[in-house]
């Protein structure tokens, strides 16, 4: 009979007849292979190890604070409250935890990986409530591109048309703001209370540990770690905090959560409010293809080279999170979906496949949800921010500028940031894709080589939808709203 | 009509020799579809596979003979004039990003003669550990037969962790 008609309980050992854990953790990989769209069951067709835990634990602490500041930032645009804020998230962790990371991840594609939080669009959720934004019409709109993008296979299409220039200028932009940002609130937070210098001990030991873990290559450790010193300083220094959010369930019906006074207190998205966000939803979804390319191949250079039945399957992944962020959304979720990275970088590094960890992963959002009291750890100040510096905006700011090799590539990259900072990065990313395409910034000899569709066609198209949506709501400064 | 031969130049090494043997090579229409050059203590030797016009290869062989007086020229057959049919491969090349991989690529292309007919790649983030991997997508023509897996260990011998596919 041969090896491929084996089943994968057939084909495996125990890890007793390995030299080394972690060559049953390779062996492990390389026999297992996952169809999509049909029921795979845990120890039939994939096993769960104590490595498991790993991604499993790191992803719901990231999958909390996340969620946690995206919703935080709506909620202040619109004026919400601390407690709609805390039912939210247990609300999105329930959906993201039992509905989606549980049913697909786990049991019908585990080759899709788990649809997390797109976290660098956190700094620009202001400018979409700004431009008059709404989050259901935000999230549809995020869904629909996404399904389109999917189905064309066109991620790695619209990778190519983005050069490294405007891609790592974007990255620096949002990292930086982000960044600032974040260092900003946690400043504002402690000096509300008279206790300044909480926050530069809190952030002074982040910058320290952050250091180290880079320097020994352990970034991935940087939210559960960075977060948790940054709790146990914050207490010690005499910060107050106390739990209270009690164990309980959610509201479940959408109408609730878009109700006039109910909820997010918005009602339903009407036309101008889908005008506003699609230039935002085209941004969010341009962001996609590269981060889910990125683990996708961070993922394949952790495992051994014949382990091919367990990779990331970008399109799958796509589908996946784009059904959730239409689902979530329509149900009344704040989230903004992409692949989960907090998941994906240290199942990859534990050398284990998807389906095992999302199982755990799902459970633990599910009990976190219910519980309540692990989310007001998450979700508390000092916690919540050293964890979107370290896990979001310094890792986008590092990426960005490693990007940057050439000269010609830091033009690109510096127009990007100027034309992000006098509009925002829609109108940015937007205007120099097109400059860049066009050769007149940036890499002339890549510019040659792109088809007029590539190089005026497709960024044309973009650029004019952007400034056009822009415009009509009143985006571009110093011009009145049209509509 | 083209004919194809193979000229073994051998003499006295000076600077940009090639270039010139090449410049002449090129102001009568010819150009080398390969080389290999081999220099030794102030000497060399190069052999070159050389296609031309038929009715221009004997005044390329006169003219490289009258300029370079000091060099000696050996002419052979090809081992077949018409050039096998190709056949393109295309291979993915992946790895963590770091300075001077472009530069490495180039040097397996040039070193191992491959006919690149596209190369792209691109660099992507990978999010909440600020480092960046890299994906280079590469296009070659390769004579009919060629063994696809050593044109793929060529690009696996590169320092780091590399994975390369077939596509």
């Amino acid at each position: 009979m041969s090896d491929e008609s084996l089943s994968y309980q057939q084909k495996r050992k125990k890890a007793s007849e390995f030299d080394s854990r972690e060559q049953y953790l390779n062996h492990e990989l390389t026999i297992m292979s996952f169809k999509k769209w049909r029921i795979h069951l845990p120890f039939k067709d994939y096993g769960i190890e104590i490595e498991d835990w790993v991604p499993a634990i790191a992803a719901t602490i990231g999958k909390v604070v996340m969620v946690t500041a995206m919703v935080a930032v709506f909620a202040a645009q619109f004026g919400l409250s601390q407690e709609f804020v805390a039912e939210n998230v247990r609300y999105e962790l329930l959906i993201a935890g039992g509905l989606f990371v549980i049913v697909f991840s786990a049991f019908l594609n585990p080759n899709a990986n788990l649809p997390g939080t797109h976290g660098p669009m956190i700094p620009l959720i202001p400018l979409i409530a700004a431009a008059g934004g709404h989050p259901l019409a935000l999230g549809i709109m995020v869904g629909v591109f996404g399904l389109m993008l999917a189905y064309t296979k066109g991620g790695s299409k619209l990778v190519t048309l983005t050069g490294v220039g405007v891609r790592g200028g974007l990255l620096i932009y949002l990292g930086s703001v982000g960044l600032i940002s974040q260092i900003a609130k946690t400043q504002k937070w402690a000096a509300a209370a008279n206790q300044g210098y909480i926050s530069f001990a809190v952030i002074g030991i982040t910058v320290f540990i952050y250091a180290y873990l880079a320097k020994v290559n352990k970034r991935w450790l940087s939210i559960p770690l960075c977060s948790t010193v940054a709790g146990i300083v914050a207490i010690t220094l005499g910060a107050d905090f106390a739990f209270t959010t009690d164990p309980g369930l959610p509201h479940f019906s959408p109408t609730y959560w878009w109700g006039e006074s109910t909820g997010w207190q918005l009602g339903w998205p009407n036309l101008t409010h889908f005008i506003a966000v699609i230039p935002f939803a085209i941004l969010a979804v341009a962001m996609w293809s590269p981060d889910y390319l990125g683990h996708r191949v961070f993922q394949e250079l952790n495992y051994p080279k014949n382990a091919k039945g367990v990779l990331m399957n970008v399109d799958d992944t796509m589908v996946v999170a784009s059904i959730r962020q239409g689902v979530g959304s329509f149900l009344g979720g704040g989230n903004l979906s992409s692949s989960w990275g907090t998941y994906m970088i240290p199942a990859a590094i534990a050398k284990r496949p998807i389906p095992g960890g999302a199982l755990l992963t799902g459970i633990l959002c599910i009990l976190a949800g219910v519980i309540g009291y692990p989310m007001d750890l998450a979700m508390w100040e000092p916690v919540l921010r050293v964890a979107l510096i370290v896990g979001v905006f310094l890792p986008l700011l590092e990426a960005g500028m490693q990007m940057i090799h050439k000269q010609k590539d830091s033009m690109s990259a510096a127009i990007c940031i100027f034309s992000s900072a006098f509009v925002n990065p829609v109108f940015g990313w937007a205007l120099t894709m097109l400059l860049d395409n066009l050769g007149f910034i940036g890499n002339a000899e890549r510019a040659k080589e792109l088809s007029l569709r590539d190089k005026l066609v497709i960024p044309g198209i973009a650029f004019i939808i952007c400034v056009v949506a822009l415009a009509l709501v009143g985006q571009l400064p110093g011009i009145p709203a049209i509509l | 009509m083209k004919n194809v031969y193979i000229t073994t130049v051998l003499g006295p090494d000076r600077p940009d020799i090639m270039k010139s043997l090449a410049i002449v090579t090129r102001g009568r229409g010819g150009e080398w579809l390969t080389s290999k050059v081999m220099k030794l203590d102030g000497q060399f030797t190069a052999m070159m596979k050389v296609t031309i016009e038929q009715e221009v290869e004997g005044k390329l062989k006169a003219e490289l003979e009258e300029k370079f007086k000091d060099l000696t020229f050996i002419y052979a057959e090809a081992a077949s004039d018409k050039e096998k049919p190709l056949e393109t491969i295309n291979l993915v090349v992946e790895c963590k990003d770091r300075s001077g991989l472009t530069k490495d690529i180039n040097s397996i292309i040039s070193g191992n003669e491959l006919q690149v007919d596209r190369m792209d790649f691109d660099r992507y983030e990978v999010s909440g550990i600020g480092v960046a991997v890299f994906s280079a997508k590469l296009s070659i023509s390769v004579p009919e037969g060629t063994d696809k897996e050593t044109i793929a260990e060529y690009f696996e011998e590169m320092p780091d962790d590399v994975r390369v596919k077939l596509v």
